[in-house]
């Protein structure tokens, strides 16, 4: 199934009757130029930080700035925050989210470019006397655990000052959106941590400026409760006209909240609370740069990809000081066991909270939207260089070096512009990768047949007889078990696929859930072992030089699917996982350019890299 | 203006400079320390090295020490210079610490407050903005692009000869028709990334049909009217019909002036930076006392290519 890369080059040169330079699009009819398919995949970030975030700030990006981060997500070459060498992303974005921190939004870099609203204030005299003696970190610190603890300094928090940074966001994002070229998003994120636990949300919204300037974004500060978040969000809507969604994010350090079985009260969660965070919460972040949230092998122990990126480190280093509890990996920190709860909530109470669609984002903290492990800029600007890589930071040794370059969302819309892709959110045709630009199409229904996968016209035959991922089935025809039409094209710049998966989750007669990863397609034409299992596809990655080759694996995989163990009368979803040939991690290359050992690391020097489907669920 | 925009720097980096000599004056029991006199010497360069390289190994050292070049050599002077000289400014103000990582973020500390208070004081006029973007034009550079449709022919089904004859055929016949843009889906197979290419640059094409068939087709001449080909990928053959070809351009200035005042200002903060970091290093007397052998010895390998 390899294929020939040998290239032979004819170039038949046919100089006919040429129609001039510009040629004639007009002759040409539009929709024929847009959508040969009826949705296309568009790649952005929902969730990044620039130096308006007071901590990427105070991380070592006092320069890269919303209009810094749009050039980069556009594929214009920037000066890096911390080193300041040119760097470019290596495929561009379709769309982003400037998603900066409400509390305290723009506060430092104002204040030490000399905003006198906020020089002339005491807590502002202070802090610049402490940046003048090199106390940065302590100032550092003395914010985050402001923002932590829900205590703003009141005279940097002005109604004055919040409004004007605002308006600054708008105003840029504003300028930056090109519908059907980029698409840029009015947004921001509200970062609540409840004794140093992640509760962070990004919210966004497809409306412009002449609403968004209508209020200013709901902060931590406000509340730290999402039920609160809502009714904000609920009341705000109605009075502005704004459509908002809500993303969760980094489940995997929220110590046992983000999918809890009970409400901030700890009061059992009831059908009008799933139905609440369902119309604000369609959709996850799943994966990114601070860790996978997708499971974990205490909770997925028969699932042999189960490891992957997994970031241990509490927020607040201060609250864990004084007794608050580590992460712990349990049920509500996942989102494979929240998929699995939802459904048992669903059963108890008539209404799924967590019928999450699920993407990935970067989160990245230095303006430049890097997920490509060989592009890396960091999570924050001072982890980008090899050497800082591996150095202690935040009381964390190797902090950089824990993390790797990650978080895509993958949307299926009709067209690139802001209402299109908002509404693939709402209705999650959207999906999770792990940097890499897999190109995933995922379709379920009752009248898939073996053939339909090596169609030419798949995604059209996908629609007419199927739903596509975040899509509901129930009762099918008698006697017939679910069908899913799955294709996933490598990332044209990128590594080969060795497989794809489905993961299945459902609902026993006892009230609790199983789940089953299912291998589907497979690259060089391997053999089942006999226990079921596949052989693992093989690495090429060269420990010496960080280059690997497409030797192995292949370039697209499709199949039809047939649920061997489906059950009519029980809940179940359904996704997709696809994965890579293992490539370099960013630790391996940062390794080779400091000439150490890559074992000694502390990382496996290679990734395989994947693509997380939204699921779709089988309701009786 | 604010207090801080208005101190000028060299204010700043003189009180630091005051500090350390005051420092210097209350420890005079140190009795070979001279607190302005750096001393560059084999022992100094060689834990210097071992530092950079993160591999403590006295002998590896030693020999990539005696391979340096004389520019390299000057090189690794000047940056262990740098880097001591500002290490004690940044004692000098009491941010005291022993560990090396510690001391790489002081010195980037000092770095930082620096390049903090030369970014406040640097203010472009358009002469400068106008020389800066002339002598970078290339950095603004746009790309060209294309925009065409395609039929493929896959070399997963048939042997690449077959293919050919089959795209011949087909070629003559799209033609014969006239088949349009929109035909484009009525012929050939699956292709796994896209139909329709629109305004596309040539590093996009090439990730998707590799280099020598983007090439071909970026150096076609659009017409709407006829098919052109057969062009091979890695996967198979096309014919394309090639309907615009926009070539690369270097845009006016005005269209793109954010930009280029954001680069020329980063640019601008970094002469100053490094112009305030030389001054100073330059209060400091640095006295070379490193002898080094007759003959640059080149035998450095490690088992690792480059």
């Amino acid at each position: 199934m390899k294929h020939s890369i040998l290239v032979i080059a004819i170039t038949i040169s046919v100089l006919l009757v040429g129609c001039g330079k510009g040629g004639s699009l007009d002759a040409i009819d539009a929709a024929s130029l847009s959508r040969s398919e009826p949705t296309q995949v568009y790649w952005g970030d929902t969730h990044l930080h620039t130096s308006y975030s007071p901590d990427a700030y105070f991380f070592g990006n006092t320069t890269a700035d919303p209009d810094t981060a749009y050039r980069y997500a556009k594929g214009l070459a920037v000066h890096h925050p911390y080193h300041k060498a040119r760097i470019q992303i290596g495929t561009p974005l379709d769309f982003v989210v400037i998603a900066d921190h409400a509390e305290m939004m723009g506060v430092p870099l104002r204040l030490f470019r000399g905003d006198e609203r906020l020089t002339n204030t005491a807590s502002g005299k202070r802090f610049i006397e402490m940046i003048e003696a090199g106390k940065n970190q302590e100032v550092f610190f003395e914010f985050i655990t402001a923002i932590n603890r829900n205590q703003p300094f009141d005279d940097l928090n002005g109604d004055d000052i919040r409004r004007s940074v605002w308006h600054d966001t708008i105003a840029i994002t504003e300028k930056h959106d090109d519908p059907g070229t980029f698409t840029s998003f009015i947004g921001w994120e509200w970062t609540s941590t409840p004794d140093g636990k992640n509760l962070h949300r990004v919210v966004f919204m497809p409306e412009g400026g002449d609403i968004a300037g209508r209020f200013v974004p709901y902060s931590a500060f406000d509340s730290d409760k999402p039920e609160d978040l809502w009714a904000w969000l609920d009341a705000t809507s109605a009075s502005t006209g704004a459509s908002f969604v809500a993303i969760p994010h980094n489940s995997n350090i929220s110590g046992g909240l983000m999918f809890n079985d009970v409400d901030s009260e700890g009061r059992p969660i009831t059908a009008q609370y799933a139905r609440t965070r369902m119309k604000w919460e369609p959709v996850i972040e799943v994966t990114q740069i601070k860790g996978d949230s997708e499971t974990d092998p205490i909770l997925s122990p028969n699932d042999e990809f189960a490891a992957f990126e997994p970031f241990n480190h509490a927020l607040d280093t201060e609250a864990l000081k004084e007794g608050a509890e580590a992460t712990e990996v349990g049920p509500s920190d996942f989102a494979r066991s929240a998929l699995r709860r939802g459904l048992e909530i669903e059963a108890k109470t008539g209404a799924n909270p967590y019928k999450f669609g699920m993407i990935g984002s970067t989160d990245s903290h230095t303006g430049m939207s890097s997920a490509e492990e060989d592009n890396f800029h960091g999570k924050t600007a001072f982890d980008s260089t090899p050497a800082n890589t591996f150095a202690t930071y935040l009381d964390i040794e190797g902090f950089g070096a824990d993390m790797s370059a990650s978080g895509m969302a993958g949307v299926w819309a009709e067209s690139n512009d802001r209402q299109a892709i908002f509404e693939a959110f709402l209705r999650k045709e959207v999906y999770a990768t792990t940097g890499p630009r897999l190109r995933v199409r995922f379709f379920g229904g009752w009248g898939f047949d073996d053939g339909d996968a090596k169609w030419k016209d798949l995604a059209r035959i996908g629609y007419d007889k199927g739903v596509p991922m975040g899509g509901d089935l129930t009762r099918g025809p008698e006697g017939k078990a679910p069908r899913f039409l799955v294709y996933a094209v490598k990332d044209p710049k990128g590594a080969n696929l060795d497989r794809i998966q489905i993961v299945k989750g459902w609902l026993t007669a006892s009230g609790s859930t199983e789940e089953k990863v299912y291998d589907i397609a497979w690259s060089d034409d391997r053999k089942l072992r006999e226990d079921g299992a596949l052989e693992p596809v093989g690495n090429t990655v060269n420990l010496a030089t960080g280059a690997y080759t497409n030797e192995i694996g292949d370039a697209q995989l499709s199949a039809v699917w047939q649920d061997p163990d489906f059950d009519p009368d029980v809940r179940a979803f359904y996704y997709v996982r696809a994965l890579q040939i293992p490539t370099p991690r960013h630790t391996l290359l940062d390794a080779i350019a400091l000439g150490m050992d890559p074992s000694e690391t502390g990382h496996p020097p290679t990734i395989q890299e994947r693509a997380y489907s939204s699921p779709i669920w089988y309701t009786p | 203006m604010t207090r801080l925009i208005r101190e000028p720097l060299v204010q700043f980096l003189a009180a630091g400079l005051g500090l350390f000599v005051l420092f210097g004056i209350v420890d005079q029991d140190g009795t070979e320390t001279d607190p302005t006199v750096v001393t560059v010497d084999r022992d100094a360069l060689l834990t210097f090295i071992q530092y950079r390289i993160k591999a403590f190994n006295p002998v590896m050292a030693e020999q990539k020490l005696r391979s340096l070049s004389d520019e390299e050599l000057e090189r690794l002077v000047d940056d262990y210079v740098r880097e001591e000289v500002l290490h004690r400014e940044a004692l000098a103000l009491g941010l005291d610490e022993d560990d090396y990582v510690i001391r790489r973020r002081l010195v980037q500390k000092l770095e930082f407050i620096t390049e903090g208070f030369a970014e406040a004081s640097v203010d472009l006029d358009d002469a400068e903005l106008r020389r800066y973007f002339d002598a970078n034009a290339d950095d603004y550079y746009v790309e060209p692009y294309v925009t065409f449709t395609h039929v493929f022919f896959d070399t997963e089904k048939r042997p690449r000869a077959e293919a050919h004859a089959l795209a011949e055929k087909k070629l003559e016949a799209l033609n014969r028709e006239g088949a349009l843009f929109s035909d484009a889906p009525k012929h050939g197979d699956r292709f796994l990334y896209h139909l329709n290419y629109v305004e596309r640059t040539p590093d996009y094409v090439a990730s998707h049909f590799g280099p020598a068939m983007a090439q071909a087709i970026f150096e076609m001449e659009p017409n709407d009217l006829v098919w052109r080909g057969p062009f091979d990928s890695p996967y198979g053959v096309h014919l394309v019909l090639l309907i615009t070809n926009e070539p690369g351009r270097e845009p006016e200035l005005d269209e793109i002036e954010e930009r280029v005042r954001e680069d020329a200002r980063e640019a601008a903060v970094r002469r100053k930076t490094e112009a305030a970091i030389i001054e100073i290093v330059d209060a400091y007397d640095v006295r070379f006392e490193y002898e080094r052998d007759a003959e640059p010895m080149r035998t450095v390998e490690t088992d690792k290519a480059p």
